[in-house]
């Protein structure tokens, strides 16, 4: 059965009016979390977790796509009516967009984010359709020691790129591997990291781990600043939610270029979507014949990065649904959330549960459709969730993270783990440190040791595996460049100035 | 100062990595190897963090212009810490909502609401809806909603 034909299926299940409410609650549920600054689809979906106990997995993974694409669409309200990003991916939205709502043109900036995040969003789940069979078949062929250089390579280029500093983001990134392998070791049955503690042995929860640091370490580190109560100016919707002749004309090219700039970037093992979106901009900046408009509302400003971070969103599930990636820390909530099903994203998926995959790639296609309709007509109604007073909104947010570890184990330890996290979550903000590399260095460390302890048994100890072997040499040649190179190109340039 | 933390909590995961048992197993790879690379990994990424703290090339407190925290930081935090480990201390005694009650209160007063019934009130509306929604209607076991009242779901 080839991609069109499975694709086809999966729209049949997806349509179905049981699943469909699904995918509509999800992209309501993700545009409102996209507009409150603060809390971001990982840390929705990771609260939503427990109803993993509960609900079919079809339906919890078409909430899911809706929560990540919704998140994207909802990014842009705040930044353009608040001038602060709901996304960390809509900071360049923030820049021209908010420029645009000060001169009165803020229908106009919510209309071409809207339109562009429609047309980038569904190129690239079209790219995520039919390129995803051909990772799928090139994957088959991988083996352990492949399999563990991809996960050096994925952990090595989430570390260099997200944060401001390598330095402080191969410390997070170690941090996260150490707490990934706390528990019982499976191979050996020995006790690691559990200090003494019977609670420990089965290993740190992710559910804890990502609402502690994103919910509770977020609020504590909101309230410690004590500026949330304090919130920015809200700029009223000026202009109508549509766009003029000139605007599209100044529109659609940005938006299909942001749909290229974003899909490939996004698919990539560091890329994201924050990349893509400065990526965008930069390429607009430079491409625009109104460059004097650019920092004063420029429309093609928004238009250009709202695509390309739609794009690189469809772009994150192809590493994470072909190969069981992770590359950003939604995309690693989502796979705890298909191991809560006992699944297990990579090649394989797609073969043994190939009607989930499809569904779920299908329900990306009417979530764009969705997200289109709901997302204008309805922009009075998220600029009002704004106006929530933030003591109020992060009682609610602290309540429902305690009721949702609560919930799963009833456990007091649970929560004092729920809550340490918060306080690390606190310091790794206050003091600069990405908390992603964490997140995935703590899903990705197990498997990676998984892999290396299976590729070291098939060459009988011998470590020369890892670059005898064509493939896995490249990938770790790449992970090493990515890890020296910018060190190389900052003291070329260095020595250049000094030179100068 | 974060750099001295740092090394301390290299200093305890090397502890923990001498107490992880000798497996009677065979096994080519074993279950110390990768928590000691990584432990060892951390403490030298650790050092070169310390040594460029002491030299000055990395601030040790990042805060942004106009990130700054506003008077009363601390006091805030405190009331947020609070509010957690009351939960954390009363939920089994006192059930989900009263705990939560108390909870809420304390994280809401840490955003600067002020202390007073209004502030309670809404504290125990938010702690009762969570609780209505999860236990009642996801089925997802709080328990009762105080001590002996309210059936706890399955």
């Amino acid at each position: 059965m080839d991609a069109f034909d499975a694709l086809m299926q999966g729209f049949a299940t997806a349509l179905q009016p049981s699943v469909l409410i699904y995918g509509f609650l999800g992209c309501l549920v993700g545009t409102m979390v996209g507009v409150l600054p603060g809390i971001g689809p990982a840390l929705t979906i990771a609260l939503l977790l427990p109803l993993t106990f509960k609900a079919p997995a079809v339906g919890m993974f078409v909430l899911f796509a809706g929560i990540y694409y919704g998140a994207m669409y909802g990014g842009s309200t705040t930044s353009i009516l608040l001038n602060t990003p709901g996304e960390s991916a809509t900071v360049m939205t923030a820049v021209e967009g908010n420029q645009m709502a000060r001169r009165g043109r803020g229908g106009a900036a919510l209309a071409t984010a809207a339109i562009g995040s429609f047309i980038a969003g569904t190129i690239g789940t079209v790219a995520l359709t039919f390129f995803s069979p051909w990772v799928v078949e090139a994957a088959l062929k991988f083996g352990p020691a492949e399999y563990f250089s991809l996960m050096v390579l994925a952990l090595v280029a989430v570390t260099a790129v997200l944060g401001s500093s390598v330095l402080r983001g191969l410390i997070s990134l170690c941090a996260g591997l150490l707490f990934g392998l706390a528990g019982i070791d499976l191979q050996t049955g020995q006790p690691r990291f559990t200090f003494g503690q019977a609670e420990m042995l089965d290993g740190i929860e992710m559910t804890i781990a990502v609402v502690g640091l994103f919910a509770v370490g977020e609020a504590m580190f909101l309230a410690w600043q004590g500026r949330e109560t304090r919130r920015h100016e809200l700029h009223r919707l000026s202009g109508k939610v549509s766009l003029t002749k000139d605007d599209w004309k100044r529109s659609w090219k940005p938006w299909l270029r942001g749909a290229f700039i974003g899909f490939p970037i996004g698919s990539m093992p560091a890329g994201g979507a924050e990349l893509p979106t400065l990526l965008s901009y930069y390429t607009e900046k430079r491409l625009s014949k109104h460059k004097e408009e650019f920092g004063k509302g420029a429309i093609e400003g928004v238009a250009g990065p709202e695509a390309a971070n739609n794009a690189a969103a469809a772009g994150v599930l192809m590493p994470l649904l072909t190969l069981g990636i992770p590359t950003s820390a939604t995309a690693a909530v989502i796979l705890t959330a298909f191991e809560s099903y006992g699944l297990r994203p990579g090649p394989t998926l797609f073969t043994e549960q190939g009607g989930l995959v499809w569904t779920l790639i299908a329900s990306l296609y009417i979530g764009n459709v969705i997200l289109l309709i709901l997302n204008l007509p309805l922009v009075g109604l998220w600029v009002r969730l704004l106006r929530i007073p933030a003591p109020w909104l992060y009682a609610g947010i602290i309540v429902i993270s305690a009721a949702g570890v609560y919930g799963a184990s009833k456990s007091a330890f649970d929560l004092l783990l729920l809550f340490g996290f918060g306080l690390l979550g606190f310091a790794f903000r206050r003091f600069d440190f990405p908390v992603a590399p964490l997140i995935i260095g703590l899903i990705l460390g197990p498997m990676a040791e998984q892999s290396l302890r299976q590729a070291l048994t098939i060459s009988m100890g011998n470590y020369s595996t890892f670059v005898t072997r064509p493939l896995s040499a490249a990938i770790l040649c790449i992970a090493v460049a990515l890890l020296v190179l910018p060190a190389l190109l900052r003291w070329r340039d260095r020595r250049r100035r000094l030179i100068k | 100062m974060l750099a001295g933390l740092l090394l301390a909590l290299v200093g305890v995961a090397a502890w923990q990595v001498t107490v992880i048992p000798v497996s009677p197993m065979y096994a080519e790879v074993g279950a110390t190897l990768v928590p000691a690379v990584v432990t060892g990994l951390l403490g030298l990424l650790c050092l070169i963090y310390a040594v460029l703290a002491a030299l000055k090339r990395v601030p040790d407190a990042t805060v942004e212009p106009g990130q700054e925290p506003l008077p009363g930081s601390m006091k805030r935090l405190a009331f947020f810490a609070g509010a957690c480990l009351v939960f954390t201390g009363l939920v089994a005694h006192l059930g989900f909502w009263l705990a939560g009650t108390l909870g809420a209160a304390g994280v809401a007063r840490a955003f600067d609401a002020p202390l007073g019934l209004r502030t309670l009130a809404g504290s125990a509306a938010i702690a009762l809806a969570f609780w209505a929604l999860f236990a009642l209607l996801l089925g997802i076991d709080l328990g009762p909603v105080v001590p002996g009242l309210g059936a706890t779901s399955s």
